[in-house]
């Protein structure tokens, strides 16, 4: 009678209530037959019992009345049954389009499982506060950087900002020229293969913008933005995270690409 | 009149923050993650079919919302009082005992897991999934789950040894 492998993974999968009942048959049969498979399954089981005693009771404990409260409210506020009927309406500026007059079809199918989430897709709040095309005031006007272009948005215009799209890979933070703390974020491709960074600006002024920029017909253009924690005016950073992912979804966002990836393709627009 | 998914949502409020304080290991970090997941369960709720399972679909957004603060943290180390350990579960004076004792010592060095370990050994043995739901809700395939789940049980038996 052939005897099956008993690997680590299949006496995991014994334990963890994951077998056939013919495997498990066949590792209960070896347990009765050998003393160091028994022990090894004894020590497989009390590290599922510690953990789930530990944690367990957890769940006994009375939800916070207020948690409760809040998500009620919220439910109440958004009756949404059915979705906004365009992104312009859902407050999403892609590349100016919706000035323009024409809209970009709402891309629903999510690429990465990274940032699937949900699939938030149409499901945006009115309530979000989605700031998008902050206007001249928020970062002083700057002139050509020394690379001879422009970050050509009307929402941006700083300083510094294009040689860090241009030369910082995600993770790194620097001082913009005006004071602003840069923080590079992700780097990927969308639909259509074009390749965007996220990136934070922490502006002098305590709002933090979060943002999304491509580079299309050799230059960089900001496709997207969201203030948060503007002060005095009331958006949660969970929101305008909501808003990002929402719009990472719309156009197909892929992975964040590793180091290497990333590297070659910085390189690449150079 | 009464909105059924809505009050489902409610009934896994106890489980979603089970989960959530053992990823957070914050009370406080845990009832924000619960409140915004719930939020963007009802804002995508035509994403969720019916009669398939609600708690595993929540956790699973629960699960991305806490992998975006880590990408993004705005919110600084609080600093908690001993008292209110996330892994002080269930002090009613019977804290002092050594049983107790124990199982904070254990609740605590499954919090000192990597995330990735944690939240697979959390949601196989805390919250009893199995690999396949459980690779669904991390959006892994089995192996990677199953590969996990033993270093971070390798892990766990070496701190509490």
């Amino acid at each position: 009678m052939s005897r099956p492998e008993l690997g680590g993974e299949t006496l995991m999968a014994y334990v963890d209530g994951g077998l056939d009942v013919e495997t498990a048959r066949a590792v209960e049969e070896a347990a009765a037959r050998d003393e160091s498979v028994a022990a090894r399954i004894a020590a497989l089981k009390h590290t599922r019992d510690e953990s789930k005693k530990a944690l367990a009771p957890l769940l006994a404990e009375p939800v916070p009345d207020e948690l409760v409260a809040k998500v009620r409210a919220f439910a109440a506020r958004h009756q949404t049954s059915s979705p906004p009927e365009t992104p312009a309406a859902a407050g999403l500026d892609t590349d100016n389009d919706a000035e323009r007059g024409s809209v970009v079809p709402f891309a629903p199918r999510v690429r990465s499982p990274r940032w699937a989430g949900s699939g938030l897709g149409m499901g945006l709040a009115a309530s979000l506060a989605l700031v998008v095309g902050l206007g001249g005031g928020f970062f002083a006007a700057g002139g050509a950087d020394r690379f001879g272009k422009r970050v050509e948005t009307p929402q941006f215009d700083q300083p510094g900002l294009l040689e860090a799209l241009y030369g910082g890979l995600s993770g790194e933070e620097r001082t913009l020229p005006g004071g602003e703390r840069y923080r590079a974020i992700a780097t990927f491709a969308v639909d259509g293969g074009t390749l965007c960074r996220e990136f934070e600006v922490d502006g002098t002024d305590a709002n933090t913008v979060v943002a999304v920029a491509c580079h299309d017909d050799g230059a960089w253009r900001t496709r997207f933005t969201v203030a948060s924690r503007a002060t005095g005016e009331g958006y949660a950073p969970a929101s305008s995270l909501d808003v990002l992912q929402a719009y990472l979804s719309a156009v197909g966002a892929g992975d964040p690409l590793d180091l290497p990836a990333e590297t070659k393709a910085l390189n690449a627009l150079r | 009149m009464s909105d059924p998914f809505l009050e489902d949502l409610v009934a896994l409020l106890p489980r979603l923050r089970r989960f959530a304080i053992s990823l957070a290991r914050s009370r406080d970090v845990a009832d924000e993650l619960v409140q915004a997941t719930c939020e963007r369960a009802l804002m995508s709720r035509a994403q969720f079919q019916p009669g398939t399972r609600l708690d595993a679909w929540t956790m699973r957004i629960l699960r991305n919302l806490w992998i975006d603060r880590m990408r993004h943290p705005t919110a600084r180390e609080t600093f908690v009082d001993v008292e209110d350990a996330y892994y002080l579960v269930g002090e009613d004076g019977e804290a002092r005992n050594e049983a107790r004792l124990k199982l904070a010592e254990a609740a605590k060095a499954i919090g000192e897991l990597p995330d990735q370990q944690r939240e697979v050994l959390l949601l196989v043995c805390v919250e009893e999934y199995s690999y396949r739901e459980a690779a669904d809700i991390l959006s892994v395939p089995i192996g990677t789950v199953m590969s996990r789940l033993a270093r971070a049980r390798a892990a766990l038996d070496e701190m509490l040894e």
